[in-house]
């Protein structure tokens, strides 16, 4: 056996950039993870405007690139999960991409295949130059694993006191076990350049996901992130920008869906370096059964920041009494004249509000069902890709 | 006499532990418009969430058969299923869900079909002209920032599109200005052009009537039915208010 199917590495990722108490099992993730040996496959891969061939590096077009150096490239792209992501891809193997889009609009579109037991890794690099407008839509789905639950698996509860829990699946039943998978995606965009990231997540039920992201901003620069959760047994999110540039700008829309005892652990950051800079990060979902969703957003306003605005807001509707919602919201500021703004809505639907909907024919079951297709769609509908926005309304039955 | 439609005997509503429905006998016969007046307080919108279903209203003795079946117990939703349908006095906000995609889901739930997303915009839209209503309502939250016409309109839409046996309109006609109540009035008209429709009218004023035929009218006070008649009776109590039925029942008593 090779030696480092066995080894394991312990992480904690989605750290809060200031702790708060610890009875409270908000401050990070921590998890135990066997190192990668390789990446997910990617199943379908396509990227417009292709270069023609033989010319790959074809300034006017976007180029595909191969394997990176994670610890030399994109080094200077923090992630919301933080360093231990690095450290275990580069403790093992991992499968990297990079696309470089010089100039004009490009598109890319990846489809990650989430099966077997073992853990896999994936980088995506993406470099936006000067001017450029690149949307990338990255699928994360298990194929056909989502419903079907492993026989004999195991889990292990990790829980230390400063973390939230995480089910890890223990890896001495190798046949049985569900699996991992890592993706790290780092972006780099230069002077007013766009990228427009889609990440869907669609883990099985016995599958754990690490989804973590980064991007690092020169001025006038925008990073418009969508994120949506549908299923996974434990979904990992981490997302940081770095808004360095003057003017630059980082909006997010996250949708999610939690059920059965599924877990959500999610670690927004929004960095302000420089001068003007404006942050938007929204978050909707629903919670079900014996869901757990945690959610981290922080507004961090260093020195120079002055004149930014950062708001972030959170509405979870929560339809059964065994859910666990935590949402901790965090506003930092070193500069005295900047503006951040945060705010949460949790509820339950009110005996009027469901009389409302009842009274119209629709089953206290149609109802939940209304409100979850709602929420999702709001955000599936920011979409930017026809196809890729279909496809999902029509998997949450809203088209 | 028409076909039996609605028929309360002896109901008896709690609310927040407080009794207010004191034993009410309605029957509502198929294709009839009947308007039940009172002055606040009444009980008036108690008897049609008591109608509805509304958990909040317990009931606490009698029967509501529809069709002729017992539905005292029954759901909120297989009444509505079964042709029951009420307008909110005060239209509930529900954000984040578009009144275009919870009339279609309410639509399919009701006819237990998918509905064609084509075919239901075109119809959603036939409804909304004739109601006056801009077709961009159909992408906004429901009822979300609606103003007080506007929120009525909706509920009239959904009963154009619901297509109900029977529909209690509470308070349709308040805080409308002239041209909103004869746009909702239309819809009512339209409602009732089958001619097998049947509605109870909650009501304090009485603009909504002029643009339909009231076949009967009862007088509820402190939860109790205390008079009936024809058409007559209203504009007998826009006149004189409900003094002199008051009296009666009192001596009655």
């Amino acid at each position: 056996m090779n030696q480092t199917v066995d080894k394991k590495l312990d992480l904690t990722v989605n750290r809060l950039p200031l702790i708060t108490w610890n009875h409270l099992h908000m401050n990070q993730c921590n998890l135990s993870l066997r190192v990668p040996e390789t990446g997910a496959e990617v199943k379908e891969q396509t990227w417009t405007p292709d270069a023609p061939e033989g010319q790959t590096s074809d300034p006017a077009v976007l180029v595909h690139e191969g394997h990176m150096d994670l610890l030399r490239d994109f080094s200077e792209v923090e992630t919301g999960m933080g360093a231990d992501v690095v450290r275990l891809l580069t403790a093992g193997g991992y499968t990297s991409d990079v696309y470089r889009l010089r100039e004009g609009e490009g598109t890319v579109k990846l489809k990650y295949a989430l099966t077997g037991n073992g853990v896999t890794a994936n980088f995506l690099g993406l470099d936006v130059k000067q001017g450029a407008a690149l949307t990338v839509i990255m699928d994360f789905a298990s194929e056909p694993a989502a419903g079907e639950k492993a026989e004999n698996s195991e889990t292990e509860k990790n829980a230390a006191d400063t973390s939230t829990d995480v089910d890890i699946i223990k890896e001495n039943t190798p046949a049985a076990a569900a699996g991992a998978g890592v993706v790290l995606t780092k972006a780099h965009l230069g002077k007013n350049a766009i990228l427009r990231l889609v990440q869907i997540h669609r883990a099985g039920n016995d599958f754990t996901l690490l989804s973590d992201t980064g991007a690092f901003c020169e001025d006038g620069a925008r990073v418009e992130l969508i994120q949506v959760v549908l299923s996974g047994k434990n979904t990992l999110i981490g997302a940081a920008v770095n808004l360095n540039g003057k003017g630059s700008t980082f909006s997010s829309n996250l949708g999610y869906r939690v059920e059965k005892d599924h877990r959500l652990d999610i670690n927004y950051t929004a960095n302000h370096f420089g001068r003007r800079t404006q942050c938007d990060i929204n978050a909707v979902g629903v919670l079900r059964d014996t869901a757990r969703k945690i959610f981290r957003g922080t507004i961090d306003f260093r020195n120079g920041s002055g004149a930014s605005k950062g708001n972030e807001k959170e509405d979870v509707l929560l339809m059964d009494d065994g859910v666990v919602n935590q949402t901790i919201p965090v506003i930092l500021c070193a500069e005295e004249d900047v503006e951040g703004n945060h705010g949460a809505t949790i509820g339950e639907l009110d005996d009027d509000t469901l009389f409302y909907l009842e009274s119209r024919g629709m089953s206290e079951e149609a109802v939940y069902a209304l409100m979850e297709r709602a929420r999702l769609s709001s955000v599936i509908r920011k979409i930017p890709e026809e196809d890729t926005k279909k496809e999902l309304l029509t998997c949450i039955g809203d088209e | 006499m028409s076909e039996q439609l609605l028929d309360v005997r002896g109901l008896k509503v709690k609310a927040d532990g407080k009794k207010i429905l004191h034993g009410v006998d309605l029957t509502i016969g198929a294709g009839e418009v009947h308007v039940l007046m009172g002055p606040n307080g009444a009980g008036k919108s108690t008897l049609g969430n008591a109608i509805m279903g509304h958990p909040q209203y317990k009931v606490t003795d009698g029967q509501i058969f529809f069709k002729g079946q017992d539905v005292t117990g029954e759901s909120v939703d297989k009444r509505a299923k079964m042709g029951m349908f009420y307008s909110f006095q005060n239209p509930i906000e529900v954000p984040g869900v578009t009144l275009f995609s919870f009339i279609r889901s309410a639509k399919e739930q009701v006819s237990g079909k998918r509905i064609l997303y084509l075919q239901f915009r075109k119809e959603l839209q036939e409804k909304m002209k004739i109601l006056d209503m801009d077709p961009s309502y159909a992408e906004r939250e429901l009822n979300v920032g609606f103003s007080g016409g506007e929120k009525k309109k909706a509920e009239i839409l959904q009963l154009l599109m619901l297509n109900p046996q029977f529909a209690i309109l509470d308070e349709t006609d308040s805080g409308l200005d002239v041209d909103a109540v004869r746009t909702v009035s239309e819809g009512v008209r339209e409602f009732m052009k089958s001619g097998d429709k049947s509605l109870l009218i909650i009501t304090h004023a009485t603009r909504i009537l002029e643009a339909l035929h009231a076949d009967k009218t009862h007088v509820l006070v402190n939860g109790k039915i205390i008079a009936e008649g024809d058409a007559s009776m209203i504009d007998d109590i826009n006149e004189n208010g409900f003094e002199k039925y008051e009296q009666a029942a009192a001596q009655k008593d």
